[in-house]
């Protein structure tokens, strides 16, 4: 058992070797390899790939007589005795377990998901099942070959092929459960239904050839001593790879053409001519200038791919649950949590692709992190701003979200409704996003010049002298922000409110900025008047109103009887269905003075902010009409001149 | 049809049963090779003797015959290719048996049979296989565990059926793994042990070598045979394989709609199953025996006056013992005819093997929703 492990271990380093090397100094090996990837030595290279076809048949030849050789002495009937054992017990004990675990699910792919959480669900249900059939199969078959005395070298092929069909049935198992072929309703990804099949079968398919790719030239280098046999298997799998991704790209966008034809709209980016030019890059690069390059390609091309493709993947998992099958509807008014887990996605995106690069370059994190280079030290602190940027950012989206829901639950605003009680919120909230927006910006910046080593103290103390002359400048600026602050905190006026101010301005507020307050005259127009200019400011919007109005009538009037008619009026504008609930007090008059020929009334009132002068113009109506019926008219207001004619005597 | 289906099908099952008795009996025999050689030769007179009479070379020829035939004739009555998955991997380990097999059994059976001098105990078969001929071992050592796997898994699917199958398992399913891998353990340790004895022993070479000389001079005929017994399979396979796409292609546009509970339609060809349309159109449909009428799991619910041909003898049968209502059907039986029908399935998908031992067990009614799979 102890050999076994040995052996398991050294089986594991053949395979790996060639993926891992010890880096001599870092600065001048990432400069060697910069150096590499600009000018890859492309005659070296061609030469290598003839090289490795003219002579992969004679190494062909040596091996199939050392295959020949190890028939007659019996170590491959023994190394294929033993594999027989292994499919055996792994397939057999996976089958076992399939005679319990299909019904469940089939249960699980039975059901119709009706949400998408729904369909996160079970898919990991039904992942967990046919990932536990995978681990079994692992586990049977890896105790089977650890009790088995294998011939040297075959222990090396049989985990080479282990490695294979995990990785072949993993990608088929995780491609399945995502596309989900047979049942549209449980698929985790923006895939149409035309194309499932065709997605799942192309990722086995791509994950089997790659795997070969990789496994199969190892052996052969590490057992067979054949490395040129190798280049040439791998140069051959790699042209299948390329011919079969360039079929698929073209068969898809075929399908698609034929689908669009009709309602396409407006055009689209041809992605299948990106996504060619791209392979077919890819592997012109992997033949002439080694595969670092291609794959430095592939993993852009990769990354790019995904951010275009991240907004309709993060999204479908918010689609509305009807259930409808093609272009899955993006909400129109994105929540926040969407937004943030596309921002998450993004970012890692980007991570993984970078740390992908790193592993291409094989850049050696260690030494660079301890090192001194400043092109490293550089870039270590890009990276660390750019993840302050991220926190900075999704730390925004969480914030205006919350801002822009508790607003849109609040109401709409118009400045020229009648105030409610959530006046002061809608006039503070939008202000609180514009200032925190400053905030993190200027905090964002201030950190990451701190990050990238700027120093910003010596910045803050040059802004010092100019601080200064900018200072005397700024001062009514500062006034203005202060006192409008004071003015927001003390509450003195809301959007929507009428004020007038101590500068004789007057209207109605409309909006609120940091520095100055737009106020709508009732005739129209619109003043900007700076917080500093305010003053006092006189709110005409508050709590009550009392209005008060005098009737001049003449001398004759019965003042009891007018006092009456006029608390009768009040009372019955109290019981007005419109101006009733707007009426705190009723109107009532009563003899105020007694002038030369004209006795004045005063009536008063008490009414809703904004409301007096609908209830003064009904009351009026109402007093003219009583006096009218009454037979009193209103006096003049000037002296009257009463012209006594008297007829002539006869 | 010659017989009834229910007979042919109890034919099948039994000639597969005593096929892989058989084959049982000879992978113990190579099992005792982690003994030594000399046990599986010792052994050799009570495992495999009796099959080598010849009443026992008869009744095993005409079980080979009569399996693969029915399996062939199966195979050719087909009205679609829509099977399950392990209907599939027996068809294809069927199929690739008799082939793989033939040399093994024309290289010593019928040599024996035809040189009384030639010996075939284990020591000269081993040899053979480990140093004279090791791409026939490779061969030989496939073919195994194909048979193996068509065997079991043919007997599960008949035993799991049964009532007594939760008592039976726990000692069936252990013997089935233990014989091939304990079989192919002995080929290995005694396969080592013949090679030692190789080197060493050259009297002992000169035997076998003599001994495969033997078979050398009627090496010709032993081609003959062979080449007359692939014809003859050959030919039997083609032929039904284009009979069964002959019967495919004639249907073609003989369009038949069968529409489900639940709003599901599927279209499907005249002489296929319901059974067959659900699979062709991946429509849930629970069916334990994979199709064969023994189950019980897949009858619908039809209308009196569905269009379907008649309920056959096995039919009838396993709808008796399952005590399904007067308007049930096995899918699996029920041939579309002409005029669309419309079904109603009466086990949800996710049934397994014990709807079939207690049928009454299982609410008929019984929906896949999200509730029931919580």
């Amino acid at each position: 058992m102890r050999s076994w492990l040995v052996s398991l271990a050294r089986g594991i380093a053949l395979l790996s070797a060639g993926t891992l090397s010890s880096p001599a100094r870092a600065d001048e090996l990432i400069l060697q390899r910069l150096a590499g990837l600009t000018s890859p030595d492309v005659s070296a290279n061609l030469q290598a790939l003839w090289d490795d076809f003219a002579l992969a048949p004679s190494e062909a030849e040596r091996l199939g007589a050392a295959i020949a050789a190890a028939l007659r002495d019996g170590t491959a009937v023994r190394a294929v005795t033993f594999a027989l054992i292994l499919v055996i017990v792994g397939a057999g004990l996976e089958w076992l377990y399939w005679t319990f675990a299909a019904a469940p699910l089939r249960a699980v792919t039975g059901t119709t998901a009706t949400t998408p959480g729904q369909a996160v669900g079970l898919a990991s249900r039904r992942l967990a099942y046919l990932g536990f059939g995978l681990m079994l199969f692992i586990a049977s078959t890896a105790a089977a070959a650890l009790m088995l005395p294998w011939p040297t070298h075959v222990d090396t092929m049989v985990i080479a092929a282990t490695a294979l069909v995990v990785a072949v049935r993993s990608a088929w198992i995780v491609a399945d459960v995502v596309v989900s072929p047979h049942h549209p309703s449980l698929r985790l990804a923006a895939i149409q239904q035309y194309k499932s099949k065709f997605v799942v079968d192309g990722v086995a398919w791509l994950t089997m050839l790659a795997a070969t790719a990789i496994l199969l030239p190892q052996l052969l280098t590490a057992l067979g001593s054949a490395p040129h046999l190798a280049g040439a298997i791998r140069v051959g799998i790699g042209g299948l790879i390329t011919v079969g991704l360039l079929a698929a790209v073209l068969i898809v966008s075929r399908r698609e053409d034929r689908r669009g034809s009709g309602r396409r709209i407006r055009p689209r980016v041809p992605k299948a001519f990106i996504a060619s030019s791209v392979i077919m890059a890819t592997a012109i690069l992997a033949l002439i200038g080694g595969g670092r390059v291609a794959a430095l390609l592939i993993d852009i091309a990769i990354v790019a791919g995904l951010l275009g493709a991240s907004r309709r993947i993060v999204f479908f998992f918010w689609r509305d649950a009807t259930g409808r099958d093609e272009e899955p509807a993006v909400a129109t008014l994105p929540d926040m949590l969407p937004l943030i887990v596309l921002a998450l996605v993004r970012f890692a995106t980007v991570i993984v692709g970078i740390a992908g690069l790193i592993l291409i370059m094989r850049v050696p994190l260690a030494e660079l992190a301890t090192g001194s280079n400043p092109l490293a030290q550089f870039a270590l602190r890009v990276a660390d701003t750019v993840a302050l940027a991220f926190v900075v950012y999704l730390g925004w989206i969480a914030i205006r979200f919350a801002i822009d829901r508790r607003l849109r639950h609040l109401a709409p605003l118009d400045p020229h409704s009648p105030p409610t009680e959530n006046t002061r919120l809608l006039t503070l909230l939008p202000l609180l996003r514009t200032t925190l927006a400053v905030v993190f910006v200027t905090l964002f910046t201030l950190s990451a010049l701190w990050t990238l080593g700027i120093q910003i103290a010596p910045l803050l103390a040059g802004a010092g002298i100019f601080g200064l002359a900018i200072g005397f400048g700024a001062q009514t600026l500062v006034r203005d922000v202060i006192s409008g602050v004071l003015f927001l905190v003390e509450d003195v006026f809301r959007i929507g409110e009428y004020i007038e101010s101590g500068t004789s301005t007057k209207g109605t507020v409309e909006h609120i900025s940091f520095r100055t307050v737009a106020l709508r005259h009732h005739n129209g127009p619109l003043t900007f008047v700076p917080y500093g200019l305010l003053g006092s400011v006189r709110n005409d919007s508050r709590d009550w109103v009392i209005d008060k109005f005098n009737i001049p009538l003449p001398l004759s009037a019965d003042s009891e009887k007018i006092r009456k008619m006029i608390k009768g009026i009040g009372e019955d504008l109290a019981l007005d269905p419109e101006l009733g609930p707007l009426i705190r007090e009723p109107l009532k008059g009563k003899l105020y003075r007694v002038d030369p020929g004209v006795k004045i009334f005063r009536c008063k009132f008490m009414t809703a902010p904004g409301c007096q002068f609908d209830v003064r113009a009904a009351a009026l109506k109402k007093i003219e009409a009583a006096l009218m019926e009454a037979g009193i008219s209103f006096a003049g207001a000037g002296p009257q001149t009463i012209l006594v004619r008297r007829a002539p005597e006869p | 049809m010659l017989f009834s289906r229910l007979i042919g099908r109890r034919i099948r099952l039994g000639s597969g049963l005593l096929l892989l008795l058989f084959v049982a009996c000879h992978l113990c025999n190579l099992a005792l090779g982690l003994v030594s050689v000399d046990a599986m030769e010792r052994w050799r007179g009570a495992l495999l003797m009796p099959w080598q009479t010849g009443f026992g070379q008869a009744l095993l020829l005409a079980g080979a015959l009569v399996h693969a035939g029915l399996g062939i004739a199966s195979l050719a009555s087909r009205h679609s290719l829509a099977m399950s998955r392990t209907d599939w991997v027996q068809l294809l380990l069927g199929l690739a048996t008799p082939p793989l097999l033939l040399n093994h059994v024309v290289g010593l059976q019928v040599t024996s049979d035809l040189v009384a001098r030639f010996n075939a105990d284990y020591g000269y078969v081993l040899a053979v296989y480990w140093r004279y001929a090791p791409l026939f071992a490779l061969q030989q050592l496939l073919v195994v565990v194909i048979v193996w796997a068509h065997g079991s898994i043919g007997l599960y699917s008949t035993l799991v059926l049964k009532p007594a199958w939760p008592r039976l398992a726990p000692i069936v399913v252990p013997i089935l793994f233990a014989i091939p891998i304990l079989a192919l353990l002995g080929f290995a340790h005694a396969g080592a042990a013949v090679l030692a004895r190789l080197a060493s022993d050259d009297a002992w070479r000169a035997l076998i070598e003599q001994n495969l000389q033997l078979r050398q001079a009627i090496g010709h005929r032993l081609n003959v045979i062979e080449g007359g017994a692939f014809l003859v399979y050959g030919s039997a396979v083609v032929s039904a394989v284009s009979i069964l796409v002959v019967n495919i292609l004639r249907r073609q546009h003989m369009r038949v709609t069968v529409s489900y509970d639940g709003g599901l339609t599927a279209v499907g060809r005249v002489g296929m199953s319901v059974l067959e349309v659900s699979r062709a159109n991946d429509i849930p449909h629970a069916s334990v025996c994979g199709g064969r009428a023994r189950c019980g799991t897949c009858r619908i619910i039809v209308p009196a006056d569905a269009d379907l041909d008649a309920p056959a003898e096995a039919e009838l049968a396993t709808l008796h013992r399952v005590k399904a209502s007067a308007d049930a059907r096995l899918a699996c039986q029920a041939h579309l005819v002409g005029r669309p029908v419309s079904v109603r399935r009466v086990y949800p998908a996710f049934v397994d093997a014990e709807a079939a031992r207690e049928p009454t067990s299982w609410l008929a009614e019984t929906e896949p929703d999200l509730e029931t799979v919580r």
